[in-house]
């Protein structure tokens, strides 16, 4: 079977995962778990390729060939390779070491010469039967890339007192509408007009809130997904910014159909807010009309 | 003073200063007037504040014509090769460094530095950088005698570089002292901190001089991907020292390792291994 591939990139000799390398078998995935305990990142990788691939297993076995994860956050300079000859890899990183946007790559690497190289399925068209002679460190597959984001506290470096990315502020310049006050920074300030902030302020109380999260988180909510999918450069510039990584993460985990409109994703983030809102709305009007 | 942060809450609002042509002069002085409610505390300092030696530039001094006298000190493409801005880097530095309680999550916080910058070295990045573009050098006391639009952006670029990072190494560059701490962080006793480092001398600070000497080189190790892998970034920095390459060489060189990492895994490959790859490409350079 071929799949997509990972990368397009220009090898001098096959590589597993690279599009147009080879014509059956090229799949190279990985997937990671992680969890946080004490003062450390664990991670947990696992590497999948086609079962009967017996050429790369051949490698690892004789320790020819070794697999290699990559972990990457250019925010805080590090990059760090985690090695062995399982497919399974567990490491951990301290999180006094790691802040934004972590990416997560596995390779396979040459740990030793390997003369006579050529891998099953190689695709014929760019390399028809030629053999390789690959010297020790070469990339020999690269797996999909993934993403997490990580946001400790400036003093407590734990997960559990994260900020919300939406807040609500109280506005001096404006007096007539809401709305977002800069979106070049890591939490979304919401400009409320200052005269109105304390009853806004009470409504969102209680099970107001639903009128709050319908009336003016939805609308802002629609906005962020709208930019954080938006392709134009003004927006890509936030994509190192909290809230656009918060989103774009929610997003990939909750495996929202991309077809959907802005306003459809927003709601199915909030889990499903106008149920709340009808019956909060209908539950007032019944108080109302029999007192 | 000294053990704050700017608050989430506020940084908004120091942030547009710079912007407004009302609030700009809040720079023009020797302090920033920084509001107390915008800070939040935080164990930065060990100990007392340190004091960073200012530069014997004129730049800033209160008379004569400042455009005048930094056109005759720039005639220099090389602005960062200039000894008279740079002649304290290393010293202040490594001042900073040891007196600080930081680790790297909080060193790119940009809460952090817009504190510090405002704050107890707001005079230091007044004296050390300046706003400048294409070889001219404006005042930024002059702000509002500047009748060209162009020079006002230019002002305010500075302010927002030099004065705020964004969470980006470049940024954190560009940042006066932000870059003194980055520099000592990322290059002192590599050979104590990662596996497969050698010690090529005694003196802890051997490469933050070597870089803080001659800032092109952080910027074109440390702001690539290949300045991210201890392994790579000081056996690149051996290289040059040891053969003594010039600007146009090392460039060339680190480009050439910049290309070679596509292909081959340098990080997994012991030091000595690393440095024949080098040797190979200086060779290929002759």
């Amino acid at each position: 079977m071929l799949n997509f591939g990972n990368v397009n990139k220009n090898f001098p000799y096959p590589v597993l995962g690279n599009i147009n390398d080879f014509d059956r078998d090229n799949l190279f995935a990985l997937t990671i778990r992680y969890g946080a305990q004490g003062n450390e990142y664990e991670f947990s990788c696992n590497l999948r390729y086609n079962a009967y691939r017996d050429d790369y297993e051949n490698f690892i076995k004789k320790k020819k060939v070794k697999y290699v994860i990559q972990a990457f956050n250019a925010q805080a300079f590090y990059r760090e390779y985690f090695e062995g000859f399982e497919k399974e890899i567990r490491f951990n990183i301290p999180q006094n070491l790691i802040r934004g946007t972590v990416l997560f790559t596995a390779f396979m690497v040459a740990a030793e010469e390997i003369i006579g190289f050529s891998p099953i399925g190689q695709s014929e068209e760019f390399y028809g039967d030629e053999s390789f002679d690959i010297s020790p460190g070469s990339q020999l597959a690269i797996s999909n890339t993934i993403k997490h984001t990580f946001d400790p506290n400036f003093n407590d470096q734990n997960e559990s007192n994260a900020k919300h990315i939406i807040t609500f502020v109280p506005d001096d310049n404006i007096t007539t509408h809401f709305q977002v006050l800069q979106w070049g920074q890591h939490q979304l300030q919401v400009g409320i007009p200052k005269k109105m902030f304390r009853e806004f302020s009470r409504s969102a109380e209680g099970d107001n809130k639903y009128f709050a999260h319908m009336a003016f988180y939805l609308p802002v909510l629609t906005e962020v997904i709208w930019r954080v999918e938006s392709d134009d450069v003004d927006n890509n510039q936030f994509s190192e910014l909290k809230w656009y990584r918060v989103i774009e993460q929610l997003i990939e985990t909750e495996d929202l159909d991309e077809n959907l409109d802005p306003h459809v994703k927003a709601q199915k983030l909030m889990k499903g807010p106008l149920k709340q809102y009808i019956k909060r709305l209908d539950h007032l009007m019944e108080t109302y009309i029999t007192g | 003073m000294g053990n704050f942060i700017i608050s989430d809450n506020h940084y908004h609002r120091l942030f547009l200063y710079h912007q407004s042509d009302t609030d700009i002069k809040m720079y023009f002085g020797d302090e920033f007037e920084l509001n107390k409610k915008f800070l939040q505390k935080a164990n930065i300092f060990n100990g007392t504040l340190p004091e960073l030696k200012k530069p014997n530039v004129t730049i800033l001094s209160s008379e004569g014509d400042v455009s005048d006298k930094i056109r005759g000190l720039s005639d220099s493409n090389d602005k960062s090769t200039d000894e008279s801005e740079t002649e304290y880097d290393f010293e202040n530095a490594v001042t900073l460094y040891e007196s600080m309680n930081l680790n790297r999550v909080q060193a790119c916080d940009h809460r952090l530095w817009a504190y510090l910058c405002h704050g107890p070295f707001f005079r230091y990045i007044k004296v050390r950088t300046h706003p400048q573009k294409s070889f001219h050098h404006y005042r930024l006391e002059n702000f509002y005698d500047y009748s060209e639009e162009e020079i006002k952006k230019t002002i305010r670029n500075y302010l927002e570089r030099r004065f705020f990072t964004a969470v980006d190494p470049r940024t954190l560059r560009r940042n006066a002292v932000a870059f003194l701490w980055w520099a000592v962080e990322l290059t002192h006793t590599p050979w104590d901190r990662w596996n497969g480092i050698e010690q090529n001398s005694k003196d802890k600070y051997h490469y933050s001089k070597c870089i803080l000497k001659d800032t092109d080189i952080y910027q074109q190790i440390f702001e690539r991907t290949i300045g991210k892998e201890p392994k790579i970034a000081f056996a690149l920095l051996d290289t040059i020292i040891e053969n003594n390459l010039n600007r146009e060489q090392h460039r060339d060189l680190i480009k050439k390792v910049n290309s070679d990492v596509h292909i081959y895994h340098y990080s997994t490959l012991s030091y000595k291994n690393i440095r024949q790859k080098m040797d190979t490409l200086l060779q290929m350079e002759a």
